[in-house]
């Protein structure tokens, strides 16, 4: 819609003001679509399947679908079963235990990802020479068709003995220091179930509170390490959407006036093209969020990070007997409020930073 | 002049102007893959879909790298030769990526340009909304969870066709969403507006003017979803075989398993994405010891080698289409 209908709409608030108020509106909407696919494509079926079920009528869909959503809200996700470490655990209690792993390594892997993205987007996508040009599509491509778990397990495994050489552990086993470190393999009072640190849950800063600076120094290398994985391979995808960006931007008549009143190529690209792709950069990041959340979900996996993304696949790949319907329904919500919420967030800075596009988009 | 009249012109600009050597690469690559795809249906005919195992190559000590017996070594836990595992997924994987393809390009071009037709009207809001709610679950784990309800009513020798539709079904959002911008721009063209007034209809102008000029932000994105498609057949066997907290067959060589929801028919099942997502854990054993780099390496190449192809021929279409617009 544009600022001028809003304008006329609801006089008396700014256009910013606005479009924030209608994309915050549609946030609620989203999930419920959302949360109705996966009723459609999960309870349903399993309720058409069971044997006896009743006929499905239009009340018992409705009664069914409120009855996930309540599910949902207060947490009955149900109970893990068939598993070797979370048997007994709810799956709601695991999900809020494992959700500051995965914000820590969020904390760390989105500045790097958003520098690398940042700086080797607007110098690939500045030069269409073929000598660089076709190379850098090419590495691009290939980089991003290699899955994350490959990359993530390569990395892993050149960087195991300098690793076990500077801190006596292994890289991988989870993000804070792995059973086998401590004398008999006993965690501290403050590390329970071997994955939730008190009293903030967020590991780093539990370390700091209780001055344990060697789990200190393990944490901040495997969050380190897992971190700049998820950037490696986010930057990727990123890049194949912010080299089209910068080539169309270089073509801009403002670039062109500039080049010929003699600016140098340097300040063209790191000034004047900069500062016009800067929204662009942020409305994509927007968009890649469900790519940036599933290598982060594949890297955790791979070091085997009690994170949510490690816990999103374990539901998912539950096997026969053990499936969890309850626990999908719950990780797409929570899928679901991550990703809107963000893109949210996203699009009100591109709004603020470039009221032209995404207004009036 | 009327619009008839027009088109021997139009089309004469692409009969001119001759491929660029992008095109000719990606059209060669393909070439290269489906010769390899009829190969395999021959030689294989009868057995397409399983995979030969032989009992002494599941866990042999140490594992048998390449040789010029076998050019891409012996991948374990399948008991097979891995250079006809990947000769065999071969029309397979063309099949399921094509079909992917052509459903979700085909469906983001029809659905953006029509919502850019029509921008404002309630099916530009529909659209938006659908894409942007579509948007708020990775594709890879949308198609899991759709899928792990289907295949509670879905017979398994139907499974991988109907992955393909529903896959295909729900890649389309970001082609639409660019697609969309790019008939919103070209709506307010002249020769659209020229072609308005002399009485075209919507649906001429769609797909005489409007769509051909859109194809390029589909053809971008074509690249990007072969990766999505290779990500979810991959990341799902290699979580549950190597991965997962629930026990597996045991530490060493394993036996391959397959996910409840995966779209594969059976555990012998010739596909590049299962065959790496498993290999992958026999590959990285011992964290620190020794990588068993061809039992993951040679379907990997196949995979990355089909996405240049891909990127190749769609970029080159996309200058061909353009200089033709």
């Amino acid at each position: 819609m544009s600022p001028s209908k809003h304008a006329r709409s609801r006089p008396g608030l700014s256009s910013f003001s606005q479009f924030a108020l209608t994309r915050g509106l549609l946030i609620p909407a989203q999930l419920l679509l959302v949360l109705l696919i996966a009723y459609l494509s999960i309870q349903v079926p399993s309720d058409l399947t069971r044997f006896g079920a009743p006929p499905l009528t239009i009340l018992s869909f409705f009664t069914g679908f409120w009855g996930m959503v309540a599910n949902i809200f207060t947490g009955h996700w149900g109970i893990a079963s068939g598993t070797l470490t979370y048997d007994g655990h709810s799956w709601f209690q695991l999900y809020k235990d494992f959700l500051p792993n995965s914000l820590q390594i969020a904390l760390f892997a989105l500045p790097i990802a958003a520098a690398l993205a940042y700086g080797i987007g607007l110098a690939s996508g500045w030069t269409k020479r073929p000598e660089y040009d076709t190379p850098s599509r090419i590495t691009t491509l290939g980089f991003g068709l290699v899955p994350a778990f490959i990359i993530a397990l390569l990395i892993e495994f050149a960087l195991f003995f300098a690793f076990y050489h500077a801190f006596h552990d292994i890289p991988g086993d989870g993000i804070i220091p792995s059973p086998s470190w401590y004398p008999n393999g006993i965690f501290p009072s403050w590390v329970t179930d071997g994955w939730v640190t008190h009293p903030t849950g967020l590991p780093m800063i539990d370390g700091i509170v209780h001055e344990d600076w060697p789990f200190e120094a393990i944490t901040l290398a495997k969050t380190l390490m897992q971190a700049i994985v998820v950037a490696i391979v986010y930057v990727a995808i990123f890049m194949r959407h912010a080299r089209n960006v910068v080539a169309s931007a270089s073509q801009e008549a403002s670039i062109t006036a500039a080049r010929s009143r003699g600016i140098s190529e340097h300040t063209l690209l790191w000034r004047h093209t900069a500062a016009q792709v800067r929204p662009t950069f942020l409305l994509l990041f927007a968009l890649t969020i469900p790519a940036y959340l599933a290598t982060q979900f594949v890297v955790e996996s791979v070091f085997v990070d009690p994170g949510v993304g490690y816990l999103t696949l374990t539901v998912l790949t539950a096997p026969k007997g053990n499936e969890n319907l309850a626990g999908i329904e719950g990780m797409v919500f929570v899928l679901a409020i991550v990703v809107l919420v963000w893109a949210f967030v996203v699009d009100l800075f591109a709004a603020k930073s470039d009221p032209r596009g995404v207004v009036a988009r | 002049m009327s619009e008839d009249a027009a088109r021997p012109r139009h089309l004469a600009v692409y009969r001119r102007h001759p491929f660029g050597p992008q095109l000719w690469i990606g059209i060669g690559m393909l070439a290269f893959y489906v010769a390899v795809a009829v190969s395999a249906l021959i030689v294989f005919r009868g057995s397409l879909g399983t995979l030969s195992e032989n009992f002494a190559w599941q866990s042999p000590l140490p594992p048998i790298g390449p040789s010029w017996t076998y050019p891409f070594g012996i991948l374990p836990g399948f008991g097979v030769n891995l250079l006809d595992a990947v000769w065999q997924a071969t029309p397979w994987d063309l099949a399921i990526v094509l079909g992917i393809l052509a459903i979700d390009g085909a469906l983001g071009a029809l659905i953006g340009a029509i919502a850019g037709l029509h921008e404002g009207s309630a099916i530009d809001h529909a659209v938006t909304f659908l894409s942007d709610s579509l948007g708020a679950i990775p594709a890879v784990i949308l198609v899991a969870v759709i899928f792990a309800g289907i295949v509670l009513a879905a017979p398994a020798d139907r499974s991988l066709w109907l992955f393909v539709v529903l896959f295909g079904l729900l890649l389309w959002p970001p082609s639409a969403r660019t697609v969309r911008e790019r008939v919103r721009e070209l709506a307010q063209r002249p020769y659209v507006e020229a072609s308005r007034a002399n009485g075209a209809s919507d649906r001429r102008i769609l797909f005489r003017h409007l769509l051909p000029n859109s194809l390029g932000p589909v053809l971008a994105q074509i690249p990007v979803d072969v990766a999505a498609v290779f990500f979810f057949l991959s990341v799902y066997p290699w979580f549950f075989n190597c991965a997962s907290p629930y026990p597996g067959p045991g530490v060493g060589y394993h036996v391959p398993g397959l996910p409840p929801f995966s779209p594969l028919p059976s555990t012998m099942f010739p596909e590049w994405g299962y065959q790496l997502g498993f290999s992958a854990c026999d590959a990285f054993l011992v964290p620190g010891g020794p990588i068993y780099w061809w039992m993951f390496l040679f379907p990997l190449l196949a995979i990355v080698g089909l996405g240049i192809a891909i990127a190749f021929a769609c970029d080159g279409l996309e200058k061909w289409l353009r200089f033709g617009a």
